[in-house]
């Protein structure tokens, strides 16, 4: 009756040897009283029995069968995780690309060049001042509601709601202060303030959310601001109201104000609505303009732009919206601030050094329709390392050239001054 | 004497362990070790019932997903005579292809340890009664049943002493130990 261990945890090698006939007769019996008790393996030694044939084969061929079933749960994993990483990382980059992409203001350093809707196969010489010509009518026309830094009061009164005060503040301290309001973001587009005529040049604009405030940064020779707007509050101008001429603000003893500015859509260049636009200018050289409230979702922040002028040593001027000055009224929407400084010397470069920038168009300048040969592209580069404008100045073939724009607009980022640069992208087959 | 008695081996609680083991972490590996132990056993069931090699080694592994899940659904007290049901109904299943019949529920599976004696106390009576059964068997059952657990014989020899054949041999056993505990549980009841 005894039964030892052994005899259980070799079931098979005793299986086997029965089977062969290896084993002594109380071996043998011992087995077959396990059997007897075991349906288990009473079942398993008739099969093997009625098999005959040695099962060992299939047995290690079944026992590598069971640890590659085990073994594959957890190899099987493994793509799943990867494939769910791998699917993560590329959401992941999918939704900072779309970020990048809404968030036109980035001002971090960007690792593509921007691109700007209204360049391409634009000339240089006119997109460099797409601005002025949308700007000007609105400028120029008094019905639109622009308000400006210009002197005359009249009109001022005429605004419904205007108001404007007469206030003498104390010397020095802040020149001029047109407000602006809109409170009713139904109410009917505005438009522009502009407050002062200085036009800047495109490449300095500094582009913020939907719209943008330009400001530049460099002061230039002293104009005077002409236009003005209905509505606007003019406060604290020393002198006569209208007088706005440089000679007669250095008279007073006052740098003369030189900032303009306008909220205008970025891609079309109209007057935003329902923006508001506060442009404070302050001293000491610097003018600050605060542009916020933008409809866009992207936008929470109010942004700033600094513009350094050196002339400006007043406190220039404030451009603010109040809601309760303009109920229902046409509303202020976008403000540019621009003059017609100089522009500065070009030295654009590309972030990545003309180096890795050359080999970068080396590489992908794989002709796409079998021309080969060069093609020269005039860039024009903001300072904020935008592309604004791209022009072929020598032409290779349709398809190529639209290429080598492609390469440039989707190639890496632009930084350092704004200006032209000229690109040569050599096609190779 | 104790003819019935089945001892508790010490791998059931092995098996125990492990499919504790399996069951808390669901890790693959675990019941792989444990049916490791028992694919011969298995394959052996699954050549008797399909006797095709190819069907049987399919079975086996078959039958250890069955197991994988079905070890979730089932309270096991005896991992070995479960997996043996479960084999066995699984091959049966597929015999005929795939009709409920015969096969025994997982659930209410089969003590196949004959009845224990009733008490040692009663050891002489129970070998009376024990012996009394045995007359009842018939000639054949009752000297291969003596043969093999009297004398502790084997099958072949229990057929060279009686001239049987070795299936009649065991079968008689069968027969004649399944009659003796008809028998004994009759007389226990009386």
């Amino acid at each position: 009756m005894k039964r030892t261990v052994e005899n259980k945890l070799s079931d098979i090698q005793q299986i086997q040897k029965y089977l062969n006939g290896e084993l002594d007769a109380s071996a043998m019996h011992i087995l077959e009283r396990r059997a007897q008790d075991d349906p288990f393996l009473m079942d398993a030694l008739e099969g093997y029995a009625a098999k005959g044939s040695d099962q060992s084969n299939n047995l290690s061929s079944l026992q590598e069968r069971l640890q590659a079933r085990t073994a594959t749960k957890v190899r099987r994993m493994t793509p799943w995780m990867i494939t769910a990483i791998a699917a993560s990382v590329v959401g992941f980059a999918v939704v900072i690309g779309l970020l990048n992409n809404n968030n036109g203001d980035n001002k971090q350093a960007p690792q593509v060049a921007i691109n700007e809707p209204v360049i391409q196969a634009v000339p240089a010489d006119t997109s460099a001042v797409t601005i002025d010509d949308k700007a000007k009518p609105v400028i120029t026309a008094p019905k639109k509601q622009a308000i400006a830094f210009n002197s005359n009061r009249t009109r001022a009164k005429q605004s419904a709601q205007a108001r404007a005060d007469n206030h003498v503040p104390a010397p020095l301290q802040e020149a001029t202060t047109a407000s602006a309001s809109n409170n009713a973001p139904s109410v009917s587009p505005l438009e522009e303030m502009v407050a002062s005529d200085m036009i800047a040049s495109k490449k300095q604009d500094t582009i913020l959310g939907g719209g943008f405030v330009a400001v530049n940064k460099n002061a230039s020779a002293l104009t005077a601001l002409k236009s003005k707007a209905e509505g606007a509050n003019m406060t604290t101008r020393p002198g006569k109201p209208t007088d706005n001429n440089p000679t007669a603000l250095a008279n007073a003893g006052l740098p003369p104000n030189l900032m303009a500015g306008a909220v205008i859509n970025r891609k079309d260049a109209l007057p935003l609505q329902d923006a508001l636009g506060k442009a404070p200018a302050q001293t000491g050289g610097n003018a600050q303009a605060n542009a916020y409230g933008y409809t866009s979702p992207n936008t929470k922040k109010d942004a700033n732009v600094l513009a350094n002028n050196n002339t400006l040593g007043a406190k220039g001027f404030q451009a603010s919206d109040s809601a309760e000055q303009f109920k229902g009224s046409p509303t202020l929407a976008e403000v540019v601030i621009f003059n017609n400084a100089a522009k500065r010397a070009s030295n654009a470069q590309p972030l990545v050094g003309w180096d890795n920038y050359k080999k970068y168009l080396q590489q992908n300048a794989v002709s796409p329709d079998g021309n080969e040969g060069l093609v020269e592209l005039k860039a024009t580069i903001s300072t904020t390392g935008a592309i604004t404008a791209i022009i072929v100045t020598k032409s290779l073939s349709t398809a190529a050239d639209s290429k080598a724009i492609s390469l440039v607009q989707n190639g890496p980022a632009w930084v350092g001054k704004a200006g032209d640069v000229i690109i040569k992208v050599e096609f190779h087959k | 004497m104790k003819f019935f008695n089945r001892p508790v081996k010490p791998e059931d609680t092995a098996d125990d362990k492990l499919l504790q083991s399996y069951r808390d972490t669901r890790d693959l590996k675990v019941l792989g070790r444990l049916y490791e132990r028992y694919m011969p056993l298995v394959y052996g069931v699954g050549l008797k019932y399909l006797k095709d090699e190819e069907q049987a080694q399919d079975a086996v592994m078959a039958i250890f997903e069955e197991l994988a899940l079905k070890v979730h659904q089932h309270e096991i007290k005896q991992f070995r005579a479960w997996l043996y049901v479960l084999s066995r109904n699984h091959c049966l299943m597929q015999l005929r292809g795939g009709k409920k019949l015969e096969t025994v529920a997982l659930d209410e599976f089969m003590e196949f340890t004959p009845v224990l004696h009733p008490d040692t106390d009663n050891r002489e009576e129970a070998m009376q009664a024990l012996e009394r059964c045995l007359d009842k068997l018939t000639p054949a059952q009752q000297q291969s049943v003596k043969l093999f657990y009297l004398d502790e014989k084997c099958y072949k020899e229990v057929a060279d002493e009686t001239g049987f054949t070795m299936n009649e041999v065991k079968s008689y056993i069968q027969n004649g130990k399944r009659n003796l505990k008809i028998c004994l549980e009759k007389n226990s009841g009386e």
